[in-house]
């Protein structure tokens, strides 16, 4: 039996949970983000095994789980299909209406668009890190946030009105 | 109306997520010890493969080189090859599909090695679990390594004629290059027959961290069958372990590459 060092293990039952978040926004389905989140865990605990010393778990995580859902997609089996013309979203009644709304929004997104949204809006990284994060340059970062902004303001209709310009919308991405 | 940020649209999206109370820690390391168990057992079995291969290779490739392919890059041909097989694939010759797949890449690209293909992602809740993986007899991950480095191709076909048919991989691939950054200098042709083609090369970083420059070519014929050939410099983000350094460039050019995409031969 492998000894695994006592950060290992309380990273992986502290850390599960907010994994599990970001992979739900990314998937669109608890039992996908589910699968996610453990294939993930098992490569951090594979890579801490390794030779190659790990110094962020945390960020070597957040990587792997975007780096892994992307894949996934890639494959062409899986590959999700954004739609071309947007259907006429209508307004939702309620809390639990919009949630729904918002995921749905986010699977019309293309993959790498979904993962550059949710780590910049909400896991709150910055442009750098994101492209850090997912080995792209920091322009592919802004083209796609702005490209992702831009379908989920059209997917959610008249519930989200244009995106403010300036350096609020730089930072927290709103929209009104 | 009420203003949102998009973090506060995602938070709502998040309500109604129930987070597993069980403690998964014992599993996941389980999970890795067996899988490292797993790694171990299979490395030793490829270094007897490996054997196996290059010898098979020396007997094989002079058919390949004297058979029906070329190994030149030529235009985009403007015809769709001929259908698949319709006869259960227990009745086709056995063909190495290394030796296949060798015969198509330029002289001294290197050796060939099939590697083993991943399985599937889970099916979706509610929808019944794939145990058999159906594909086409060539489509799978190569590795070319030559002077200590490795390159790949990946290819992924789809026909609907073969059996046992295969899985459905989209089809209709007009306006990708819309959603590709400029980067990836992504050029999408319609040729006569319907046949539509589209050529992607992104820059190193762009398909995994550390897979190099990745050029991309997809053709989708109007009957519904589908071939795409990734050309990798380097082979990061293709499997858990490491295969090595990478080329500098991918082992095929972009009018390399669609030749190789476009041999009738993934369909025979």
């Amino acid at each position: 039996m492998h000894s695994d060092d006592p950060e290992l293990r309380e990273f992986l039952s502290h850390r599960r949970g907010a994994l599990l978040r970001s992979a739900y926004l990314m998937c669109g389905d608890a039992h996908a983000a589910e699968d996610l989140v453990q294939s993930t865990l098992i490569k951090v605990v594979l890579a801490s095994r390794g030779r190659r010393r790990i110094d962020h778990l945390d960020a070597y995580a957040r990587r792997t789980l975007v780096n892994t859902f992307i894949a996934s997609r890639r494959r062409l089996w899986n590959r999700e299909r954004p739609h071309g013309e947007l259907p006429d979203a209508a307004e939702p009644a309620g809390d639990a209406d919009l949630g729904m709304a918002v995921r749905v929004a986010l699977l019309r997104l293309a993959p790498r668009q979904r993962a550059v949204l949710v780590l910049r809006f909400f896991e709150d990284q910055s442009v750098q890190a994101t492209a850090e994060l997912l080995g792209v340059s920091e322009g592919t970062v802004k083209s796609q946030t702005a490209r992702g902004l831009t379908v989920l303001r059209a997917a959610l209709g008249d519930l989200v009105g244009s995106v403010v310009d300036g350096d609020l919308t730089e930072m927290h991405g709103v929209v009104r | 109306m009420t203003d949102y940020t998009v973090r506060e649209l995602m938070d709502k999206a998040l309500e109604g997520l129930l987070l597993p109370g069980e403690d998964i820690t014992e599993s996941v390391l389980a999970q890795a010890s067996h899988r490292q168990r797993r790694r171990r057992s299979v490395a030793v079995a490829a270094s007897a493969a490996g054997l196996a291969t290059v010898a098979g290779l020396a007997v094989l490739l002079p058919q390949v080189a004297n058979g029906a392919t070329d190994r030149k890059p030529g235009p985009a041909t403007l015809t769709a090859p001929p259908v698949a097989a319709t006869h259960p694939t227990a009745t086709r010759p056995a063909v190495d599909p290394a030796s296949v797949v060798a015969g198509l890449l330029p002289a001294g690209s290197g050796r060939i090695v099939k590697i083993k293909d991943e399985p599937p992602t889970p099916a979706p809740p509610g929808t019944p679990a794939v145990t058999v993986w159906p594909t086409s007899r060539l489509a799978g991950t190569y590795l070319i390594v030559r002077n200590g480095r490795t390159a790949a191709v990946v290819i992924q076909s789809y026909d609907p004629k073969a059996r046992p048919v295969q899985r459905s991989m989209g089809g209709d691939i007009s306006g990708v290059c819309n959603e590709t950054p400029a980067t990836w200098n992504c050029k999408e042709s319609n040729l006569p027959g319907g046949v539509q083609v589209i050529e992607t090369t992104e820059p190193a970083g762009a398909w995994a961290q550390t897979a190099g420059v990745v050029s991309t070519v997809s053709v989708s014929y109007p009957d519904g069958r589908f071939i795409s050939v990734d050309a990798m410099a380097g082979t990061g983000g293709l499997r858990d372990t490491s295969f090595g350094p990478g080329w500098a460039t991918p082992p095929l050019d972009r009018a390399q590459l669609l030749a190789f995409t476009e041999n009738p031969v993934w369909f025979r």
